[in-house]
């Protein structure tokens, strides 16, 4: 980790922005402090300083410069010179009384430097207020401010020593905080390269924590288990179609190559053109209905969906199948809920429909019942198509509805083992979940509607 | 008859030419869709076939453009293999039937044949009543007689035997009866019209002396009177 790299992370930054408003916290504080400390002392001096100001110019209406003067005299005893300053100087400059040095009288408050304030050898400030009186002299009432002062000057070393405690803990978090995230960040950066390099199994490893960084990986796994599947699905539909196509066709070159070494009459000889156009037929039929699926789940039908009923749809299968099912020795049968209209494509639908019933008469002896249902159940409406025939292992169900596939039992029936798939794509396009389940004994196709 | 082929590929265009000069029809063949519209705007044609996927002017806007210009004449859509969205998209541009891509010819014959047929005036559309042979078919009173006795139809085979009839003389293939009878347009992969139809002849067959329909191999069935 470079440390212009941990600067240049969103924590960093954030924590930068976060030790900003912390130091503007800690002056808020202190200001308040600094308020309600040093601020109500100075109120307090100022006061002291004006009532006894006030109460000398009482004394100096009452009975002169004399009685200003016993009056400094007898304060400066009770204060023994230490906390409280008094000046009475004439308007000549002459000093009459008090323990402040002349100066130049101005009236108002001002403040000056004397010895001897709060300790000894330590020169103090003082605050005080003057007062020219009526005869031109002049009076000087003052307070040391040494502790206002000193009361001041630590309050700001606090608040000083605070901001920068406050900047360096932002700082080491900052730095803790972008080690944390750009080390999560390096993992997922790792598991994506692995991933870019091929290794398409590899997951970003998820904390528990729970945290955001665990969010985005579960639903970036979730994302690349999505990916992985449909890039199995292409391979294996590519292998599919690969395997699937090249059977006929081989088939199809035997044959010919056959017949030409071996036919000798032209009955012979078309014969084996017509064995050769009905393999064609059946392979251009497979890539019919692989089409016809690819078309069907780019969803484009959905917007000619129109109201079917589906009661109506089991009505037309049966009355088509029932012969079929008899010729083969099945029992067909149909029990239809009321009012069973659901919004898809009639075509479609009268597709789906008509793929169930054929595998349910493909792949069971005769002697089996075949029952068509369509039930209610809340808001949305079932249409099943269950037998009671040798039914399909639990482990091969869910792969029935992929292409091509086709179970150890029913492979020598005909078909191009797509019919389930396009059922798959029918209701997928109607967003109608489709299931596989055991109907014990036999298998149950169930698709389930949502009522419009 | 004679037909237009609107087709670009020249392999197919010789496979229908040949084939349909050979069950005597003639035939024009052009490979674009401007030369397509000239050729049906100065000939007189029973029927047209065109194929939907054409360079420059594709099949439908040269049958919407026919449309637009009074042009009546029967067409057939090709189409691509697989097209879902063709036989909708074909009819509502004007188009009278379509056939996917690729085709037996006997299927391409049988439905031209047919088109041609319907387009033909004097043709009995609002006939209340049908016959072939000795075979009578009231279609309002929804009964059949043959030789004087009453035949038990299912309503699905009455359906059937009507349009057999309509098309008496001529090839009706499984898909057209998929088509027309159950409006079923996919291909089903058991012997759902074979069943029916060993079904239908036993009742309108079986009891007489010549049969009435017929079954032509490697296209369909045909409903002729005897000789």
């Amino acid at each position: 980790m470079r440390p212009t790299e941990l600067i240049r992370t969103a924590s960093f930054r954030i924590a930068l922005y976060y030790a900003a408003l912390f130091l503007a916290s800690v002056l808020v504080i202190f200001a308040i402090i600094y308020l309600a400390t040093a601020g109500d002392t100075a109120r307090q001096l100022s006061n002291s300083v004006e009532a006894d100001l006030a109460a000398l110019r009482a004394e100096y209406h009452l009975g002169g410069l004399d009685n200003v003067v016993a009056g400094i005299i007898s304060r400066l005893h009770a204060t023994q010179g230490r906390t409280a300053y008094y000046l009475l100087q004439t308007a000549d400059g002459r000093l009459l009384a008090g323990n402040a040095g002349p100066m130049p009288p101005k009236a108002g408050w001002t403040d000056f430097l004397a010895a001897g304030g709060a300790g000894p050898g330590n020169e103090g400030r003082v605050m005080a207020k003057a007062v020219v009186l009526p005869d031109g002299s002049y009076l000087l009432v003052g307070r040391d401010a040494t502790r206002l002062d000193e009361l001041e000057r630590r309050i700001i070393q606090a608040f000083l020593w605070g901001s920068v405690a406050t900047l360096i803990l932002a700082g080491i978090g900052a730095v803790l905080m972008s080690m944390v995230s750009l080390r999560r960040v390096e993992v997922i950066t790792r598991a994506t390269e692995e991933i870019m390099a091929g290794n398409l199994a590899r997951r970003i490893p998820v904390d528990g924590g729970r945290d955001e960084f665990d969010r985005l990986a579960t639903q970036v796994n979730l994302m690349l288990d999505r990916i992985e599947a449909l890039m199995m699905g292409l391979k294996q539909v590519s292998n599919d179609i690969a395997h699937d196509l090249k059977t006929p066709m081989t088939r199809l070159r035997h044959g010919l190559e056959l017949s030409r070494h071996k036919a000798d009459s032209i009955e012979a000889y078309q014969a084996a053109v017509d064995r050769a156009i009905a393999e064609c037929d059946l392979t251009l039929r497979s890539f019919d209905a692989l089409l016809r699926i690819a078309q069907i789940e780019a969803g484009t039908r959905r917007s000619g969906f129109c109201s079917v009923d589906l009661a109506g749809l089991v009505e037309t299968i049966l009355e088509a199948y029932q012969p079929v099912a008899e010729e083969s020795g099945h029992l067909l049968t149909a029990a239809v809920a009321e009012g069973t209209a659901v919004r898809g494509d009639q075509d479609l639908l009268t597709q789906m429909l008509a793929n169930l019933v054929e595998n349910a008469l493909k792949h069971t002896p005769a002697g089996t019942r075949i029952a068509v249902t369509v039930t209610g159940v809340d808001d949305r409406w079932t249409l099943c198509v269950a037998d009671n025939g040798p039914g399909v292992a639990a482990e091969d169900r869910d792969k029935l509805f992929q292409r091509f596939y086709r179970t150890a039992a029913g492979r020598s029936a005909p078909g191009s083992g797509l019919g389930l798939s396009l059922v798959a794509a029918v209701a997928q396009l109607h967003d109608a979940p489709v299931q596989i389940l055991d109907n014990a004994p036999g298998m149950k196709v169930c698709v389930s509607f949502a009522r419009p | 008859m004679r037909i237009l082929v609107i087709e670009d590929d020249p392999d197919t265009a010789n496979y229908l030419a040949s084939g349909l000069k050979e069950v005597g029809h003639a035939v024009d063949c052009v490979s674009n869709g401007n030369d397509g519209l000239l050729r049906a705007g100065g000939t007189e044609y029973d029927v047209i076939v065109v194929d939907r996927m054409l360079p420059g002017v594709d099949g439908i806007r040269v049958v919407r453009t026919m449309r637009a210009a009074g042009i009546q004449t029967p067409v057939l859509f090709l189409t691509t293999l697989g097209g879902i969205d063709d036989r909708v998209a074909g009819l509502n541009a004007g188009g009278d039937d379509y056939l996917g891509k690729p085709f037996a010819f006997a299927e391409l014959a049988a439905r031209v044949a047919a088109l041609g047929r319907r387009a033909r005036p004097g043709a009995d559309h609002g006939a209340t009543t049908l016959r072939i042979g000795d075979l009578d078919m009231d279609l309002l009173g929804r009964s059949v007689r043959r030789g004087g006795r009453n035949i038990d139809l299912l309503p699905r085979e009455f359906q059937i035997l009507e349009y057999l009839i309509r098309n008496a003389g001529q090839v009706v293939t499984r898909t057209m009866l998929l088509e027309h009878v159950w409006d079923f347009h996919f291909d089903p992969q058991t012997t759902l019209v074979e069943t029916h139809m060993s079904r239908l002849r036993a009742k309108v067959d079986k009891d007489f002396e010549h049969p009435l329909i017929h079954t032509v191999r490697g296209a369909g069935y045909c409903v002729r009177a005897p000789d």
